[in-house]
């Protein structure tokens, strides 16, 4: 009987909800996601509220951001957990043994996906509030919270959300964008954990994650203007992943992956044309970094005495 | 129980080795002192012990290494040398993080209060940790390694900076957890505080075991025994003495340093003639490390030497010799120190047939044991401190590295202190902080104090605090001598003073 991954997770717990920069970072998170969303809710032109921008509001994505709020702070929370462990060990010779090491590491990944978790509802259920709130009139936000019809009415009672119906239309309606909103940040707070602990400091592990996050996402968004739209894949280029609604909904929740295609030279064609770079150099461009940087920190792991 | 097994650390960038075949091992029950300067390797043998540090040699506990005991915390508590600064993050409070750690090992948070409690940190339990001093730092760090209930601690250096109270708590602890059967390792640069504290002595020099010594012994080669007296009459006194065959010099307000009289004799000579004493106390000073041969140590570590072209150390040989005469016959004829090694010529001194055949040879023979700096030494030639060519009546002068730690650290008390009973009217030593002398019985503060030959008294203003003090008067720490220029009595001060006693 081996207890040592309880005891590291209880260790985790307390030590993260212990911090007061824990409690601030999401306080940030939630205020910032509020006005983010805010202002994307007043900016709505009046007509129906589509899916993708509710799903933007929603998980308060700023535009041409790298990341939305949420995951940007579940990264600095998880930077933040190993950064701690590193400058102020408790029991620094406990993690000498790699099977102790490990376990606390394996305890940092649920405790932070769980706190990303929270997070994550947190933010949708701020968000949707203020989006009840701030909706400007003539904007019908029907597909996204049903009965949300703000403006002026004659039966106020009318304007008030049902709330049954929300509730039983949320699955059905935003379970799969909110399901991938989720998994992005719960990955952003991982990421932010292991390019940390290549570092074993906060902001070089934050900066670090920004080289791989941002190209990244360029380059993502160069693959995806490839896939060709509708119908067939052409012979020998890429499948129509373009049109899965996952992909749809990630497109949305990252919108830097089209900051290739707004950024133009000189005479006047987009960045994302000019640079025809072939498909194995985008695909090794893409997905080298991270795997090297999972490498690195699996095997600098195995090397350390210390966290 | 903790074996230590020829422990070595050699940097990667070369230079000498940091630590080198350091062997010892603990028994539970008693405390065992590492002794060392900075730069010793002090540091670097708990971090290799706790393998913090990749290195040679082996450190079991029990029978394990640390890294293959299944809950370490519960058999090691390891005060690591970092503890003065803030033992966790900064703005937790002190109770969530020893609650916390306590989680991280496994016992109940009950556990973190107890200890909370008995290292005295109950009442500043809620404040954030960015507001302790380095002696609360080091008390949360105890803590620390106290939560598992562990059966040995390993402390880095506990006392250092600590102030004297704090200092005297933390030895009474270490005394009671040996006494209850725990293993103590400390480390310090004190040998008043190794002399004091342990049972067993093993001093290290430049990263070699110079000794490893019964705290008898050591007290016996490296402290030497001096009598406090304070009284009224001390000019007189020191007279008496001086007739005597006595050493005698100044030792603050109103008091005299003795060596070379037990304390008894010393109670009677005052109780002879009618000198009336206020404290009559036995006290030790440290002396400095001899410096005798170094060992070599094993064959490995002997390559080891030869590849990082260390200084070679002066004729060990006389000292293996002496040594191994002990246990066992030697085979070896003894390297003359009359033939002295050019300095950069380790290897061909090494390789000099029939001379040190251990070196680079590592299966041949038994290995030599460090050599203990005890009374079978022949007698050291004198270390090259940069004072004065020490006497046998100097203490030891720590001038050579004046850093805060070692002003503190000697500003600690000295030793174990008793009253002799043969005294006129002896006071004990806990009784004379509380009984300072009437204006009326003492000295006049500014006079100075009878030393009579000034070439057997200290220079005690140059340092003033290389005199440990066990009056623990804070005036007395500040200012242990207000005359500096006290070498040179008047002769007729003591006649005006003989006069003046009863």
């Amino acid at each position: 009987m081996n207890a040592q991954p309880f005891h590291a997770l209880s260790y985790e717990v307390r030590r993260l909800r212990g911090l007061r920069s824990t409690w601030l970072i999401a306080a940030a998170v939630l205020v910032a996601g509020a006005a983010a969303a805010a202002v994307a809710v007043r900016q709505q032109l009046p007509g129906p509220l589509s899916a993708e921008a509710g799903l933007r509001t929603v998980a308060a994505v700023v535009p041409l951001s790298p990341l939305p709020v949420a995951a940007l702070g579940a990264c600095l929370l998880g930077a933040l957990s190993y950064a701690h462990e590193v400058g102020h060990p408790g029991l620094p010779a406990s993690r000498v043994a790699l099977s102790r090491r490990a376990a606390l590491l394996l305890a940092k990944l649920l405790v932070i996906g769980g706190a990303a978790l929270l997070l994550t509802a947190a933010t949708v259920l701020v968000n949707a509030a203020v989006v009840w709130l701030a909706l400007p009139a003539g904007v019908d936000a029907g597909a996204l919270l049903p009965g949300a019809t703000p403006g002026p009415t004659a039966h106020p009672e009318a304007a008030a959300p049902a709330w049954g119906a929300v509730l039983e239309a949320a699955p059905t309606v935003a379970g799969r964008p909110l399901g991938i909103f989720a998994a992005v940040v719960v990955l952003a707070g991982w990421a932010g954990l292991v390019a940390t602990s290549l570092v074993r400091q906060a902001r070089a592990g934050l900066v670090l994650l920004g080289t791989v996050v941002v190209p990244g996402e360029l380059f993502a968004g160069l693959l995806l203007r490839r896939s060709p739209v509708g119908g067939t894949a052409s012979p020998g280029g890429l499948p129509a992943v373009r049109d899965l609604p996952v992909v749809h909904d990630l497109q949305t929740l990252l919108p830097l992956h089209s900051g290739l295609a707004r950024l133009r030279v000189r005479d006047g064609r987009a960045v994302a044309d000019v640079l025809q770079l072939p498909l194995p150099l985008l695909f090794a461009l893409l997905l080298v970094p991270p795997a090297l940087g999972l490498a690195a920190a699996v095997a600098l792991q195995l090397r350390r005495r210390e966290l | 129980m903790i074996q230590i097994t020829g422990l070595t650390k050699v940097h990667r960038r070369g230079g000498p080795p940091a630590l080198l075949d350091l062997t010892f091992d603990t028994r539970p029950g008693t405390v065992t002192a590492l002794l060392g300067d900075e730069g010793a390797g002090k540091t670097t043998a708990i971090r290799l012990m706790v393998e913090l540090e990749r290195g040679r040699g082996a450190a079991l506990f029990d029978g394990r290494t640390y890294r293959r005991l299944p809950r370490p915390e519960t058999r090691v508590g390891l005060v690591p040398e970092t503890a003065p600064s803030c033992p966790g993050h900064p703005g937790r409070r002190a109770a969530d993080h020893l609650r916390m750690l306590a989680a991280a090992i496994g016992v109940p948070a009950r556990r973190a209060d107890d200890l909370l409690e008995q290292t005295r940190l109950a009442g500043v339990a809620a404040h954030r940790l960015r507001s302790f001093s380095p002696g609360m730092n080091r008390r949360l760090a105890l803590a620390t390694a106290l939560l598992g209930d562990p059966q040995a601690l390993l402390l880095d250096d506990p006392t250092a900076g600590l102030s004297p109270r704090s200092t005297e708590w933390l030895h009474s602890f270490l005394r009671s957890f040996a006494a209850a059967g725990g293993t103590v390792l400390m480390t310090t640069c004190s040998p008043l505080e190794a002399g004091t504290v342990s049972d067993r002595v093993i001093t290290l020099v430049r990263g070699r075991q110079a000794a490893d010594q019964s705290a008898a012994d050591f007290r016996g080669t490296r402290l030497c025994p001096e009598v406090v007296v304070r009284g009224p009459q001390m000019a007189r006194l020191a007279d008496l003495l001086l007739a005597q065959g006595a050493r005698v010099r100044s030792d603050g307000r109103s008091g005299i340093a003795v060596g070379g009289l037990a304390r008894a004799e010393v109670g009677e000579l005052a109780h002879r003639h009618g000198i009336l004493l206020h404290e009559l106390t036995d006290r030790a000073i440290g002396r400095p490390m001899p410096h005798t041969a170094l060992p070599i140590g094993s064959g490995r570590s002997g390559e080891v030497v030869r590849l990082h072209r260390t200084p070679p150390p002066p004729s060990p040989a006389p000292s293996l010799s002496a040594q191994s005469s002990l246990s066992s016959p030697s085979p070896l004829p003894p390297l003359s120190p009359l033939f002295p090694d050019p300095p950069d010529d380790v290897g061909t001194a090494r390789h000099r047939p029939g001379a040190l055949p251990t070196v680079g040879a590592p299966a041949a023979g038994p290995r030599p044991r460090p050599v203990p700096a005890s009374a079978e030494c022949p007698p050291p030639p004198p270390p090259p401190l940069p004072l004065p060519l020490p006497s046998p009546t100097r203490p030891y002068l720590r001038t050579d590295r004046p850093s805060a730690r070692t002003a503190a650290r000697t500003a600690a008390p000295a030793a174990a202190t008793t009253t002799g009973p043969a005294a006129a009217t002896s006071t004990g030593p806990a009784a004379a902080p509380t009984q300072p002398p009437t204006p009326a019985d003492e000295d006049p503060p500014t006079r100075p104090l009878p030393p009579v030959r000034p070439e057997q008294v200290l220079p005690t203003a140059a340092t003033p605090t290389a005199y440990p003090h066990p009056h623990p008067h804070p005036h007395l720490h500040l200012n242990p001598n207000p005359n500096p220029d006290g070498l040179s009595r008047p002769e007729s001060y003591a006649d005006h003073h003989r006069s003046e006693a009863p």
